[in-house]
């Protein structure tokens, strides 16, 4: 592969200087709306959980069950965020090692100041990062949206995601599991996706419809549980939006007025794409292909 | 019921169906470029071509005048001005009497 070539691999999807223009904005602006492990995904709000910190907790649980992490195991996280997964698997599922992957500078950062015994994280996309041990499940929550560039041909979009798929196949030992959240295109395609969101909020980044996940993992993987859910994400962004204006002062302190227009416009827009089923949740347990 | 979408006005006055008629009329025909009397209060928000961004800036501005959190989805189930009007001034009914 030529060094041209690698490149357009990488671009494929969102840089590091599109993933920071967002995620490293300010520790302290996301600390002030998201839960306290600072969990910036779709909740999982099962029977038992009624607050947004359950909630987040009974998410972090069902992925770290669908990568089968036990005693011993060793995970990948890709796009790690803050680490609040690496926690949960290493102090609830005594996993024995966790290596995560962000662009974010600032969430590393966070990280950094209290680091986890037995978590290594790397300032890395996917495409350049290089393990020597296989893992025996992978997890990624809240990546794949940055994995493809609006305005990609379609054939190009599939062809990234299949590579996303064929590295975790390759680095995870036989049987080995991976468990993928993402958001999901439903009633709604490309053409709508905003171009404030496109601008402002998350540049370089589409998502993908149901079918071009499935898709671009036949070869490699296939599905063992899948999830749809949506409702849980308008529920999560309802409670985000809840806390952000409640703490507007000190949000607009740490950001301006700018910044904490366009996030409460954020917010407020997705919860309406997903209460109009413009968008859904999508949540997959995969099994690497013998 | 989630944190945000139960609604609470603490607005020192009780604010009817027809003030916020009034107050949205005048705000949708100024971003229509129409006089006021000429905005058609049961026409979707859609049908007039706003799309999810101009109604929640609208309930924004709302949010703001009054005082009051909206869900982010009110403009859509209660998709015209009417309809929209009647659901807040019977929110702003059912608050107890403000403190004086």
């Amino acid at each position: 592969m030529s060094q041209a070539a690698d490149l357009a691999r990488v671009t494929d999807g969102a840089t590091e200087g599109a993933i920071q223009q967002h995620y490293d904005l300010s520790n302290d602006f996301f600390a002030l709306w998201l839960d306290p492990e600072m969990v910036y995904s779709c909740a999982l709000f099962g029977p038992g959980a009624t607050t947004l910190e359950a909630a987040q907790v009974e998410k972090l649980d069902w992925h770290a069950k669908a990568a089968g992490a036990r005693a011993g195991s060793r995970i990948l996280d890709i796009g790690c965020g803050w680490g609040a997964m690496a926690r949960r698997l290493l102090d609830h599922y005594e996993v024995e090692h966790v290596d995560g992957l962000t662009l974010s500078q600032a969430q590393l950062d966070w990280i950094a100041e209290n680091p986890p015994q037995r978590f290594d994280t790397q300032l890395r996309p996917w495409q350049e990062a290089r393990f020597d041990t296989p893992f025996s499940g992978i997890i990624s929550i809240g990546a794949f949206e940055h994995f493809a560039r609006l305005g990609l041909e379609p054939d190009r979009k599939l062809s990234a995601y299949q590579r996303f798929f064929e590295q975790c196949a390759n680095w995870l030992e036989p049987a080995g599991r991976l468990s993928l959240q993402t958001i999901v295109y439903d009633a709604a395609d490309e053409a709508e996706f905003s171009r404030f969101f496109a601008e402002s909020i998350f540049p370089e980044s589409n998502l993908p419809h149901v079918d071009e996940v499935f898709r671009a993992s036949r070869r490699t993987f296939s599905p063992v549980q899948v999830r749809v859910d949506g409702t849980d994400y308008a529920q999560t962004l309802r409670h985000w939006l809840s806390r952000l204006k409640n703490a507007k002062d000190a949000a607009i302190a740490l950001v301006g007025p700018e910044h904490y227009g366009d996030f409460v416009r954020y917010l407020g827009m997705m919860v309406i794409a997903f209460d109009r089923r413009k968008m859904n949740l999508l949540r997959v347990e995969f099994v690497r292909n013998p | 019921m989630t944190e945000a979408s139960s609604a609470t006005l603490d607005a020192d006055y009780r604010v009817t169906k027809d003030d916020l008629l009034s107050k949205l009329c005048e705000y949708v025909g100024s971003l229509l470029n129409i006089p006021p009397d000429q905005v058609d209060v049961d026409k979707t928000f859609d049908r007039m071509g706003l799309d999810s961004s101009a109604i929640l800036a609208l309930t924004g501005d709302l949010e703001e005048w009054l005082g009051v959190n909206l869900d982010p989805s009110v403009g859509y189930d209660y998709p015209t001005m009417d309809l929209l009007a009647g659901h807040i001034a019977e929110l702003a009914a059912n608050q107890p009497a403000p403190c004086r």
